[in-house]
């Protein structure tokens, strides 16, 4: 076990680095330049004060000592300073992180729960009127945009009903009602493909495996269909989620930025959003490190527990 | 009655039918998916091309003293906050939002899949360097890699198509290359190699017409992640600009109105559901159809 972990830890360093390498030159390649948005109009006219700041930024060195700058300082921690805000990289993204590993969070929970349910009546009533409502949930819960959903809800719930907010966030922490009453609908949005792609999963992992012959002869024995089901179909069916959940996590993110402009969610889709409208080179380029290093984790994690979970595996990787 | 029927013709009853119809409903049967997809991707497509015929305005003619009506005689789905026909920016939107999609599954198909047919087959360092650009690719999610990608080429269509097509190239190129790899060994391209075949027309000639039918079913479910991508990047200002009818564009104005105009939120999301719905149903009947081993569960 001890090798596979070492093994798929050195194979992610080539995935992040090149995946940030990748980032830089598209990010250095993109129109406009910082130099200029940061001194504003007026000072942009004075050349002098655009190359003392180019220079002062690191911009008119090559792009790959550019990039081999950044790493030298990305590896002991220091993602660079903000080139709108003048803030540390990390401090503006550390409470943005919180915020949207909490809408990941939720949106994980409610997914799952709604899947676990759905898929496992679906399979044990395959084939019936029950089967049949979960599989139309599935191919709607496929189909339908997480922010079209977002603002349906939001027309219904908030605008409608007034249960809940438009929009909007407050700290867990300051007030976790409130924080709770902003959280329901983005998770709620966010969660519905999960929670079809989840159930698809679940019900035809299960009907596969209750057509194996070791179910059969769980009922030959005379258990009841409940305790063949959770005492030995499930287990087995459950173990793959562990896979696609870890997969899924990249389109959570990747809903997550569109789900957070809908909600006002201030995390870190809104400000990749926000570092992209303003040429936010170190901001944009400290959360795209930190995605696509949380993304390779979180499939990591999930390929390293797949394999703790299933014996078969340890041997063969 | 038992009499009548014992009367016929002998034969007569067993006779297959052979209407149009009835063929049509025989090669229906059990393909449930595939029709509904067909029939509305059939129906997308049209109102796309007849837009002209179809719409009863211009989609950025502005009528100022109409903005945010209800649907009415006049204007079927209302208007926006400009005055502009909803129903008829609805019609064009829909040709640009198939057209951004189908550029991009092209886009991703013409770089994807020779790239995963040189990889899978001539394996070595090429396959390693491409491989590892793909994962560091996929590395991203889909979402913010447009963004990025978008944000460095401008929200030109011609470069939304490319960007949309970019992201796409690993799945194509992952799914070719494992096809490839199962049938670079079999006997038939064992008997290409043996009778002189070159690389080239084994790759092209061998092997590509054998893994046409998962690219196809690709082709099909990229489609419809395309549409939710395009709308998606023009939901967030990145997409298709003013004033070009986009369904996202139009979700995203929506928003500002909810409260004045609850209806304009509607039309422009079932248009994306329906498309998305259409190309997914397609991409799984396709999949049925030419059971490509890959069946989703």
């Amino acid at each position: 076990m001890a090798t596979i972990v070492i093994r798929r830890l050195v194979q992610l360093i080539p995935v992040v680095l090149l995946a940030t390498a990748l980032v830089f030159v598209m990010i250095r390649l993109a129109p406009g330049d910082p130099a200029l948005q940061q001194l504003g109009s007026r000072g942009a006219r004075d050349p002098e004060r655009v190359a003392a700041l180019r220079a002062k930024l690191g911009l008119d060195q090559p792009i790959p000592v550019q990039y081999a700058i950044w790493l030298r300082y990305a590896a002991t921690g220091d993602l660079g300073q903000s080139v709108k805000n003048r803030e540390p990289v990390l401090d503006l993204i550390k409470p943005k992180l919180l915020a949207t590993l909490q809408l990941i969070l939720a949106a994980l929970l409610i997914a799952v729960s709604v899947a676990f349910v759905l898929g496992v009546v679906a399979a044990v009533r395959a084939g019936n009127w029950i089967d049949y409502l979960v599989r139309t949930f599935v191919v709607t819960g496929l189909a339908i945009p997480t922010y079209w959903l977002g603002l349906i809800l939001v027309l219904v719930f908030a605008v409608g009903l007034k249960w809940l907010p438009v929009s909007g966030y407050t700290p867990f922490f300051e007030d976790p009602a409130d924080n709770l009453r902003h959280l329901v609908l983005p998770a709620l949005s966010l969660a519905m493909f999960e929670a079809a792609f989840f159930t698809r999963f679940l019900r035809g992992g299960l009907l596969e495996t209750l057509r194996q012959d070791y179910v059969r002869t769980a009922h030959a024995k005379g258990l009841s269909q409940a305790a063949v089901v959770s005492g030995h179909a499930l287990k087995n069916a459950l173990i793959p989620m562990v896979t696609v959940l870890g997969l899924e996590l990249g389109t959570l993110v990747g809903g997550v930025v569109v789900i957070e402009q809908v909600f006002g969610w201030p995390g870190i889709g809104w400000l990749a959003l926000t570092a992209v409208k303003n040429r936010d080179y170190p901001l944009l380029q400290g959360i795209v490190l930190l995605v696509a290093v949380g993304v390779s984790v979180a499939n990591l994690l999930a390929d390293l527990t797949y394999t703790l979970l299933d014996p078969r595996l340890r041997g063969s990787r | 009655m038992i009499d009548a029927a014992v009367s016929l013709p002998s034969g007569t009853l067993a006779a297959p039918r052979t209407t149009l119809f009835g063929r049509w409903r025989g090669w229906t049967r059990g393909r449930g998916s595939l029709v509904a997809g067909l029939i509305i991707v059939s129906v997308l497509v049209f109102v796309g091309v007849l837009a002209p015929v179809i719409a009863p305005f211009d989609p950025t003619e502005i009528h100022a003293r109409d903005g945010l009506q209800a649907p009415n005689a006049t204007y079927w789905l209302g208007t926006d906050n400009l005055g502009r026909d909803i129903f008829s920016r609805i019609v064009y939107a829909a040709r640009t939002s198939l057209l951004v999609a189908l550029g991009s599954v092209l886009v991703a198909g013409v770089i994807g899949v020779p790239l995963g047919l040189m990889t899978g087959f001539l394996g070595g360092a090429l396959d390693s360097v491409i491989m590892r650009i793909l994962d560091a690719i996929l590395a991203f999610p889909v979402v913010l890699l447009a963004i990025l990608v978008v944000a460095t080429l401008g929200t030109d269509p011609i470069n939304l198509v490319l960007t949309i097509g970019f992201v796409f190239v690993p799945y194509f190129t992952r799914l070719v290359r494992a096809q490839v790899l199962s049938l670079r060994e079999r006997e038939f391209v064992e008997a290409s190699r043996a009778s002189g075949g070159t690389d080239g027309h084994i790759m092209t000639r061998v092997i590509l017409p054998n893994v046409t039918s998962p690219v196809v079913v690709q082709a099909s479910l990229t489609m419809s992640l395309a549409v939710l991508i395009e709308a998606a990047l023009s939901f967030l200002g990145l997409g298709v600009q003013e004033p070009t009818p986009a369904w996202g564009s139009m979700l995203q104005q929506s928003q500002l109105y909810m409260k004045q105009a609850p209806w304009y939120v509607l039309a422009p999301g079932i248009c994306i559901f329906l498309a998305v719905l259409a190309f997914n149903l397609l991409g799984d009947g396709l999949r049925d159809l030419l059971d490509t081993g890959s069946r989703r569960r």
